[in-house]
Parts: structure tokens; sequence; C-alpha cells
């Protein structure tokens, strides 16, 4: 899943071109229905309710606070990718993981949740 | 709502001063005994007693805490500095386990957030900032903007139980770690066994010297000398709860912090329940941000220092696209995001004398579209995939 401020074909030109398109069920934008940019709280709970599941169930994967803030504030879990000239925010909901890039988030989230999911 | 008896400036004076946003509260004063209360455990006892499956256990906490054992002599007392490692809190566990934290406020019956008013003579005095520790009791996300004596909304009461104020480090540092990189200062590193503790810091650090904490488990740890009883932290500053608890284990946590200058930010009171609600222990499905967190942004550069021949302006640019995009949002105008990004590209080249062309325009979009990305996404994205996230 993705979730992008972006629309939905410009994503879609996105990670194609990336060649990552094909790992995610689903991408959403919040052009297609809310039409609120991130992190207006209705384009979380648009997806939670898209997606069906509680809001605690979804992990944002972001590497802006503003965006993780957002997510956290929805009931999301956060994981913050610290990319280059980005920062923790030490001030409001603080993300549930933190790495330096997308490897690290995901070792912290599979050795969290794997050993529970076998 | 009844208001508690107290002398003003107290803790139960909070139940009938107006709440505003946590940042203009989460004063007052805290010295001295507030004669008269009714304990504000009680308080909380009578509110909503059919649908907190907590209360019994926090009625078992001494009242007493709930005026934060923030006495004149605790204020007195040096910080030892290093006490929060050397406490255990309740009985440790299974940090997989579903942890529901919920933050309540003991004196704002129904509104699960931190609460602080002025206390005598303050209420008109220039605040400093508190940082973070007078919400830590957050378990509100409209905390700031809920009116001030109104009624919540329906959505408030029903949210706690997905509060994530407090859910980070019990959720995300299964090994009781703290990411101390971040905060260097705050490092406490978990004992072996350690059953809970707090972590303290506050970036307007040094305020706060005592966390009083209570606990109730019907698992503790035997070791504990302060099992079921209360017993302070000396901390230079709390914002930070931490603890891990144990399936089918219940504790309580309830805290208080007092400020140096003898404006306190209250008392919060943290109620933990594993295996309540709704389990964390699930994976969660990932949904991802794209541009930056994917993408590597650094491929439109090119664009920006061609026509701003500024090595900030790419990053400038950037900044007030999201500025821009929540500006119109807050102002409930929708405009597409390719289109905002056009406009601030325009805006920021007529703050440097600078025209921007359609070619300009359609290069920042093609550039825009055409990100690769970081190099360890592909592999991570598909790692996750293969350990059974839903992507």
């Amino acid at each position: 899943m993705t979730l992008t401020d972006n629309t939905l074909e410009i994503s879609g030109t996105q990670l194609e071109r990336a060649g990552v398109i094909d790992v995610f069920e689903r991408r959403f934008s919040v052009d297609e229905t809310v039409e609120r940019h991130k992190p207006a709280p209705e384009a979380y709970h648009w997806v939670a309710k898209e997606l069906e599941v509680d809001p605690q169930d979804i992990c944002l994967v972001a590497c802006h606070v503003w965006d993780t803030l957002g997510a956290l504030a929805a009931g999301w879990q956060a994981g913050l990718i610290l990319r280059q000239g980005i920062a923790p925010f030490d001030i409001g909901p603080q993300p549930n993981y933190v790495g330096d890039d997308l490897d690290a988030l995901a070792d912290q989230l599979i050795a969290r949740f794997h050993a529970e999911s076998r | 709502m009844p208001a508690p008896q107290g002398p003003p400036g107290a803790l139960g004076d909070q139940a009938r001063r107006p709440q505003h946003d946590g940042e203009d509260q989460g004063h007052q004063q805290l010295g001295g005994q507030a004669h008269g209360q009714q304990p504000p455990l009680q308080q909380r006892s009578r509110r909503r007693p059919d649908r907190d499956p907590l209360q019994g256990l926090l009625d078992q906490i001494d009242p007493n805490l709930d005026q934060g054992q923030a006495t004149g002599q605790a204020s007195q007392r040096p910080l030892p500095g290093s006490a929060v490692s050397e406490q255990a809190g309740p009985e440790l566990s299974d940090q997989r386990a579903g942890h529901r934290c919920q933050a309540a406020h003991h004196r704002d019956r129904d509104r699960r957030r931190p609460v602080g008013v002025p206390g005598r003579g303050q209420q008109h005095q220039p605040r400093p900032g508190l940082g973070y520790g007078h919400r830590i009791g957050k378990g509100v996300p409209d905390h700031s903007t809920a009116p001030a004596t109104g009624p919540r909304s329906a959505g408030a009461d029903r949210r706690p139980d997905t509060t994530p104020w407090l859910q980070p480090y019990a959720a995300g540092n299964p090994e009781g770690s703290f990411p101390t990189r971040y905060f260097p200062t705050l490092a406490r590193p978990s004992e072996p066994g350690l059953v809970g503790e707090l972590v303290a810091a506050d970036h307007a650090a040094s305020h706060i010297e005592e966390l009083t904490v209570a606990r109730t488990s019907n698992t503790s740890r035997q070791t504990d000398p302060s099992r079921g009883g209360q017993r302070s932290f000396a901390v230079e500053a709390c914002r930070y709860v931490h603890f891990r608890g144990s399936r089918g284990s219940r504790w309580t946590l309830a805290m208080s912090m007092e400020l140096r200058s003898s404006v306190s930010i209250g008392v919060e009171a943290f109620r933990f329940a594993t295996n309540e609600g709704r389990s964390m222990s699930s994976q969660p499905i990932i949904v991802f941000d794209v541009n930056e967190t994917l993408l590597d942004l650094e491929a439109i550069r090119p664009t920006f220092d061609r026509i701003f021949d500024d090595p900030a302006a790419m990053r400038l640019w950037f900044a007030g696209l999201i500025t821009y995009s929540e500006a119109l949002t807050l102002a409930e105008v929708y405009v597409p995001f390719t289109e905002i990004g056009g406009a601030v590209l325009r805006m920021l080249a007529a703050t440097r004398g600078i025209a921007i062309s359609d070619a300009d325009g359609a290069e920042l979009t093609e550039r825009f579209a055409s990100m690769p990305p970081h190099p360890e996404v592909p592999g991570a994205l598909r790692r996750l995939r293969d350990h059974g996230f839903r992507l």
C-alpha cells in the first residue's frame, strides 16, 4: 500500500519506473476521494476505512515527520526513515520505529512481528 | 461537573477551570498538600465505572499519589540523576503483548488528556516552555482543539484505546532499549528483568525532579521492593514512559511531576493494560509514503540547480510545496499536488526575479515522475513482503 499526496497517475508512473510497483497491493492518493492533503486526518481515516482494519493495525512508513504525526494522531503506527537531512522531531506523537533506511525499519518490523506470524 | 473542593492552585482545582490547549496549560502549583480534596482516584472511580476495566486497579493505588508526592521536601531534594534505571516498575513481560496504553487525567473526568492550570497568581503570567512532559498523558488526538469546558466529542471517548501516544517505546523497542542516539542524555538502559521503567527526559530539562510511580500487578516481580506500593523516581525531567508488560498482567502506573520552578505540570495517570482489547501483536499493514521515503528526491535537484543556481533551492521548493499543500488543506481548498508544486516553483522564482517557462515546469514534472528508488528500497520491500507483511 502506498498513500501519497500525488495523483494516482503520477504515483503509478513513479513506482513503475522505480520498478517496485509490483510489491504493492494498492495505491491510495488523497486525490481520489478525500481531497485533503496529508497530514489531514481524513486521509488516514479514509485509508483505514478502505482497508477495513483498525487504525492501529496500519503502520505508515514515511520519512517526513509531518506525515508520521498525522498517522499517529489518526491511531496508526508509524515508522520514520531518517533520510538525508531528516531528523526526529521530539515533540508530539513519536514514531514506533525509527531507522536510517528502509532496511533498518524492515529489520525492526520483521524482528517484532515475524515470529508471531509463523 | 462537580468541582472538587480544594485551595486555588491545588491539583483538584483544575476541574473547574477552563481547559485549554496543552501548551497553554500544564502549569499549576503543586507544592504543598492539597487539603480537603476528594482523592482524585475516587473521583475517577465514579467516572464511567461500568466502562473501565482498569478502575479496580487504579483504585488500589494510594490516592495520595494523586498529590504527586510532590511536596516541598521533594522539590528540595537533589536529583539522583540515574535513578530511573535503578527502579523497577511493573512486571515485565512479553513486550510483544498487545499493550493498550491509555492516559487518563484524574481530575478531568471525561477527558483523557493532561490537564494543568495555572496556580495561584500564575494564571496570567508567561509560561515557560515545558517541553513534552506535560503532554505525556495525552490520549486524545483532538486534544489541542478540544473545547475548554464543553462536552467532549463522542469520538474523543471512543478513541483512547487506540491512542498511539504512549505506545512507541512499548511497541517499538522490544528489547527495552531507548533510542539513545536521539536522546543521548536520556539513556536509561533497561536492566535485565526490569519490569517497567520510566524513561525521562525533557528538552527543557532539569525542571522536573520527581516522579512518583505506583503500580499494582497481579504478576509482580518478587524482588521488587515497591511491589504493590509506590515509589518515587527522581529524574531530571520526564518525557516518555517506557514499559513492558506481560500478557495477562496488569499494572498501573501513575506519575506526577513537579517542576523546580514550583510550577507544576500536574499529575498524570497512565493506565496500562496488557492483553486488553485488541492486540497489537499482529502484523500491521504497511502503508508507504512515496516521495523521498521510497524514491530519491535528489533526482529533481538538477532542475533546481539549473534554474536557481542555488543548492538550497530544491529543499526550499519542497518545503514550500508541503507548506502550501497544508495551507490549502487547512483552508479547505483542494488543489492537486502537482499544481501546488508548479505554483510554488513560480512563487520561489518570482522572489528571485526568475521567470519559469513551461519547459521548466515540464522538466520538473518529468523528473519528479522519474525519481529512482533509494538503493535499499526494492530489496527491503520484498523482504517485508516475503515475511508476510501486507504492503
